[in-house]
Formats: structure tokens, C-alpha cells, sequence
């Protein structure tokens, strides 16, 4: 910390203690303005690194290649469905019926090989006896759908995805839970942060976020997807709190949105997602880059499957490396960032220091209220910390 | 490279000063490690009626332990007053366990403690080396907690995903003093036992949720156990010494088989199969091989 981030903290903590209310400028705009830093969005996911404590560590092979991708969704009432990757392929604008089709046949190779990941969709698709379903669907069902679950029944998902708009919502998901024992995925981005705690009182088994979608949010103006992925985490977490659940209980987390990457599934499922829901556009985008024929259903297929399998060994390499033998293992300490915007945002400690810059506030503050006598409680000086760092 | 130590007393037999035979065993293996020493002996006979809460006060860089008998009745508050004092680390919680340790040499232990006249029904010893914290009396081995009295644990290796369990604990409510990740295995150990009491399933439960390369071995007050992790990338080995006119028979678990040799416990020599805990009852008859 220089003497002009020093400088700002001593004039918040100074202000507090004459007006007795904190500021509200953070120190995060008054530094830019110091610097003269363009206030222009950063994409904070490339200052995020993968840093494992345990990389000093001797590796323990000839076992590092044993990464286990193994999800089960499905809470203790539920059905489980078990993914051999976590990924949920997740249709977030309607595609063309080929393109549907296409990704229907490689997620039927990739069963076959034992490569099992969800797909989340609302249009059915046609299988033949030769061509049955052989991956877990999750079938998509608007919020205002009015009628009950028998259509929906009609074509056997594993699993349903509900999108919930509202307190009108919460009917439906009761009515959906007490009708359907497989998992039960509510996708709150419309009203992410709300009502997550009520969404996983009323049985629901994962809660799907799409970073996309919050962050044009009032809420979450200007806030990056790490800052997402990081509060849903959290209010599962504060869910959890206290209670004995063992981990067969658990409600997943489902991060959609911009996390189409390798680098940046290891990343969103360090900051705490289980699995992420991998956007079907940009999958048809991608495997059609390469495609001489961009039309036929079986290249496009070709092409999916073959980004599937690589998607897999790239994200089993970083917990490979960190000495992991399961990709869950992962966890926010393996994170390190070069920017102050990352760690307050996503609470991930900074490359160097190892310290999440809102506890550098928090010493300097403790410090300063403690070297200067100025009498703060606890709640006043986190009230401090958090003006400063605008949380 | 730490270096692990355990000893097991057949028949309940708790009159032979088992802080010898602990002292054997890791100055033997002292070379593995040098920067801190720790036991936990068991002994039935040491306390009836009081709660030992042994915890050290840090202040200005130093650390003074403090022992405090506490009745029953008044533990939940003083627990409430001890974890509220960011200076406290609790070490050991027991009615029938002496855990002590401290940064050195075993023989510098031996001088502080008078390790080697401690009697018991078995007793578990670490030598360690630090990789992940700091070379502190507070975070030097065996590890207690105050989730249930009565349970140590030593460790040799690396809890990968130390901080992803610290986070489910802690989630849970319970308190950790230190950011060792062996503190992690004691809590983890007394949470399972608190919800079904099988100490053979909370192990497996451990090995099953812990990743990384790790060998331990865990006390509770009538027994042992030597874990190793799934892949058996740490070493742990046990032995048996039957005994003779001056001393009585034991068992014996070490890290090295040089220890297991400085102590005769060289029959029935084995090594745990990766993954599957082997455990130690003490009410075990004489000569008898645990499955």
C-alpha cells in the first residue's frame, strides 16, 4: 500500500470519527482519480491466476493424471443424476433445431465414452430408437407457465431448470417440487441476490446464475462475473450455516454467462461454481469456426465432441497441477489476482501478498484507529473497511 | 517429512512409562525432522472429575502455556470467553489425554516435560518440519480439539484441499485455532465421530473427502489409528514387540522402520493399504492382529 491509498484511508477514518457517519466515495474511485486511471470496464477474469499453495509441494505421481470431474446433483429427497464432467450445456437463446441436433449427437458419443454432461433445453428434440437420449436433460420451463407438469413429463427428463421471475414463482417451484423427484434447478438471474434462501428452503437442488444477465442488473452495475459467482456462493453458503448437513445435501451452484473457457471454468469453480452451464450459442460459434460445412448436423457434432473431450483435459490440468485428485477440490485459496478491483470483488487474496485487500484495510485501519486512540467498535470499524472498500 | 509415532499397549496395561518408548521412537526419527516436538498420552487414571483445558496466551511474540481444570458445568463458558480472545490458541481439551508440545528437539521436550516418565495405555508423537505455517508452539503436533475431548492427531504430509474442509467446518460452527491443515483432521475426525461414533467410517470419510499426500494417526481415548491417504504416497508402517519379564507387550506404529527397530516392535511388520484405515483398540488381548 502506497502513501496515497494510506492517505485516503486516514481521511475516511478522520471523517467517521468527526461526523460519526461513514463516506461513501470508495477508495477504489479516488484512487483512479489519483492515477488518472480510465474508469472504463476491465475484463478481471486474465488478473486472476490459478495459485495453488501446494505447488512447492513435490507432486505425487504417477497419480496426478487420476482427476475425478464427478458431480451428483440431486439433493437427499431427489434422484441423483451424476455428471462425468460439470458442464451443463445451457441453451441461453433459442438455436436452430439442426444446431440442437448436432449437439444432441455428440452428447450421445460423449455418453458412450463415459463423458456424461447435462444439456438444459425447452425445444424436444426428436430421438429415434437408434438415436435415444443416452445424456441427462434438464428440461427448461418458462415462469409463466401456468399448467402442470404433465407435458413436461411427456419427454422424461432427468431433471427440470424453472426460471424464477418472482414471488409468483415460488408457487410453481412447490408445486413442481411435490410432483417431480428429480433434480430441481431454479435459475435466479432475473432477481439474483433475492430469494435464494427461500428457492433452497423449498427443495431446489441447484441454483443456476448467469453472470451475463446479473451484471446488466441494476445491482450489479459496473460489477464484474467473479463478484457474481462469488455472492451466489455466499448466500448458498449462509444458507448452509450452522447446519449439519453433510455434503449428499448440498444445492449445487450453476455458473452461466461468460464462462465459456477452460482457464475460466477453473476459475469460476475455484471461487465456489460446481458446475457451469456452458453457453450452447457459443458452442455451435465455436465447433463452426472449423467447420467446412457449417450446416451438416454430423460435422457440427464432430466438432463439439472434439471441443467436449478437449475442454475436458485442459480443465483437469490446473487441479493436476495443484495435486488435486478431484476437480472439486478446487477452492478461492487457489487464487491469486493483480488487481485491487478482483480481490474486493471476488475476495481473492493478492498475487505477493496473499492477503485479500480488504484485510490490508482492515490492519491498516485496525493500526491507525489503535495508534491514534480513537475510540471505533468493532462494528463502526468494519463499517470503516467497508465505505473504504465499497462492498 | 515429518516423522509420526504411535504406541499401543496391550491388555490396558497403564503403568509402564509409554513416554519412553514414544521418546525412542522420535529420536530415532529425528533426522526426518527439527523444527518442533509433541505428545499425547493417555492415561485413565489422570483426572475424573475435571475438564484440562491446556492453551497457549500470545503475547508480544511469546507463548506462555497455561493448563486450567474446568468442571463441567462451567465449560460452555469458558470456551465462550476463550474463542472470543484472539490470543488464545487451545491446544488440548481432555479428561484423560496429556498433550504436550513445543518448538525443538525431542530431548529439549523430555527437558521441559519429563517426557520420558509419563505413563499410559498408548501415546501418540510428532516431529515436525513446517511446509505450511509457521514454526510456532501453537502449531506444532499432535493436534486436539475442543469439538470433543479427548482426540490428538499427528500428521505427515499435506491436506491439499485443506482450506475447501477448513470452510465446510467452519461453515458448521466450529472453531479452529490455527492454520495448520493437521487441525483440520482432528476437528474432521470428532465431527464424524459426534454423528455416528464409528471411528473406522470417520476415517474413511476423511480419506474419501481429503486430497493430497498424507499419512496420520489419530488417538482417542481407547484407541488408534494409522491412516494413509487413497494413493499411499506417504509412508506408515506398524510392528509388533510381544513383550518379556520387564516389559509388557505392544503395539508399535512409526513413519520409519528405524523407530519400529529402537523400540523391538519388529514382528508382524506391516504397512496400512492405501485408503483403508488400521486401527488400534486398546482392550485388545495379547498377540492379537488387528483385521
Amino acid at each position: 500500500m502506497n502513501d496515497a491509498d494510506k492517505f485516503i484511508i486516514r481521511k475516511a477514518i478522520l471523517e467517521l470519527a468527526k461526523t460519526g457517519t461513514p463516506r461513501f466515495t470508495s477508495i477504489d474511485d479516488e484512487v483512479r482519480i489519483l492515477y488518472n486511471i480510465n474508469s472504463k470496464a476491465i475484463n478481471l477474469w486474465d488478473f486472476v491466476t490459478a495459485i495453488g499453495a501446494q505447488l512447492s509441494r513435490p507432486p505425487y505421481d504417477p497419480y496426478r493424471e487420476t482427476i475425478s470431474l464427478d458431480i451428483s446433483i440431486g439433493r437427499k429427497r431427489s434422484r441423483k443424476v451424476i455428471l462425468n464432467i460439470p458442464l451443463i450445456i445451457y441453451g441461453n437463446i433459442a438455436i436452430h433445431y439442426s444446431s440442437l441436433e448436432s449437439v444432441h449427437v455428440a452428447l450421445n458419443r460423449l455418453a458412450e465414452k463415459g463423458n456424461v454432461l447435462g444439456l438444459i433445453s425447452e425445444i424436444e428434440i426428436n430421438t429415434t430408437k437408434d438415436n435415444k437420449r443416452k445424456y441427462p436433460l434438464f428440461k427448461k420451463v418458462p415462469f409463466d407457465i401456468n399448467d402442470g407438469l404433465e407435458d413436461y413429463k411427456k419427454s422424461h427428463p432427468e431433471g427440470l431448470m424453472l426460471q424464477y421471475k418472482d414471488e409468483t414463482s415460488l408457487k410453481m417451484l412447490q408445486n413442481f417440487r411435490k410432483e417431480f423427484d428429480g433434480p430441481l434447478l431454479v435459475d435466479v438471474s432475473e432477481v439474483f441476490p433475492l430469494y435464494i434462501k427461500t428457492i433452497l428452503e423449498e427443495g431446489a437442488d441447484g441454483i443456476i446464475v448467469d453472470t451475463d444477465k446479473v451484471t446488466k442488473n441494476e445491482r450489479y452495475k459496473g460489477k464484474h462475473a467473479i463478484a457474481v459467482i462469488h455472492d451466489a456462493k455466499k448466500a448458498i453458503n449462509d444458507y448452509y450455516k450452522g447446519r449439519e448437513e453433510n455434503d449428499d445435501d448440498n444445492a449445487i451452484l450453476v455458473i452461466a454467462g461468460d464462462v465459456n473457457s477452460a482457464g475460466k471454468i477453473v476459475k469460476a469453480a475455484a471461487l465456489g461454481a460446481n458446475v457451469v452451464g456452458y453457453s450452447t450459442s457459443m458452442l455451435i460459434a465455436h465447433s463452426n469456426m472449423y467447420s467446412e460445412k457449417p450446416s451438416d448436423v454430423s460435422s457440427i457434432a464432430d466438432n463439439v465432441y472434439r471441443h467436449m473431450v478437449g475442454t475436458k483435459g485442459e480443465i483437469k490440468g490446473i487441479p493436476a497441477a495443484l495435486g488435486y485428485s478431484d476437480f472439486h477440490n478446487l477452492s478461492p485459496s487457489d487464487l491469486r489476482t493483480s488487481s485491487i478491483d478482483a480481490s474486493i470483488q471476488g475476495d481473492i487474496p493478492l498475487e505477493g501478498i496473499d492477503r485479500t485487500y480488504k484485510e490490508m484495510i482492515e490492519q491498516v485501519v485496525n493500526e491507525y484507529v489503535s495508534e491514534k486512540g480513537i475510540k471505533l467498535n468493532s462494528s463502526e470499524t468494519q463499517e470503516v473497511v467497508r465505505s473504504i472498500v465499497r462492498e | 517429512m515429518c516423522g509420526i509415532c504411535a504406541v499401543m499397549m496391550e491388555n490396558r496395561n497403564k503403568d509402564f512409562p509409554i513416554g519412553c518408548l514414544l521418546y525412542k521412537m522420535m529420536e530415532s526419527q529425528q533426522i526426518r525432522a527439527q523444527d518442533s516436538t509433541g505428545v499425547a498420552i493417555f492415561n485413565k487414571e489422570t483426572n475424573k472429575e475435571f475438564y484440562k483445558l491446556d492453551y497457549f496466551r500470545k503475547n508480544n511474540g511469546k507463548y506462555n502455556p497455561v493448563t486450567e481444570k474446568v468442571p463441567p458445568e462451567r465449560l460452555d463458558k469458558t470456551f465462550d470467553e476463550l474463542t472470543q480472545d484472539p490470543n488464545i490458541v487451545i491446544t488440548s481439551f481432555a479428561k484423560e489425554m496429556n498433550l504436550l508440545k513445543d518448538i525443538g528437539l525431542v530431548r529439549d521436550l523430555d527437558a521441559k516435560y519429563k517426557i520420558r516418565s509419563i505413563q499410559g495405555t498408548h501415546g501418540i508423537g510428532h516431529l515436525r518440519i513446517a511446509t505450511s505455517s509457521r514454526v510456532t508452539p501453537d502449531n506444532a503436533h499432535p493436534f486436539s480439539t475442543i469439538v470433543m475431548p479427548d482426540i490428538a492427531v499427528v500428521h505427515n504430509g499435506e491436506i491439499t484441499n485443506y482450506s475447501k474442509l477448513r470452510s465446510s467446518l467452519e461453515l458448521q460452527g466450529y472453531h479452529l485455532f490455527t492454520r495448520c491443515d493437521s487441525e483440520v483432521i482432528a476437528v474432521f475426525i470428532a465431527d464424524q465421530l459426534l454423528r455416528h461414533g464409528d471411528l473406522e467410517k470417520a476415517n474413511y470419510e476423511l480419506i474419501k473427502k481429503a486430497d493430497g499426500p498424507f499419512t496420520y494417526i489419530v488417538a482417542t481415548s481407547n484407541s488408534l489409528a494409522l491412516v494413509r491417504d487413497k494413493f499411499g504416497a506417504r509412508k506408515g508402517i506398524f510392528g509388533y514387540n510381544p513383550g518379556n519379564r520387564n516389559y509388557p507387550p505392544f503395539w508399535a506404529m512409526a513413519t520409519d522402520l528405524s523407530a519400529l527397530d529402537s523400540v523391538g516392535a519388529t514382528f508382524y511388520v506391516e504397512t496400512p493399504q492405501p485408503g483403508k484405515p488400521k486401527i488400534f483398540y486398546n482392550e485388545m488381548k495379547t498377540r492379537s492382529i488387528p483385521n
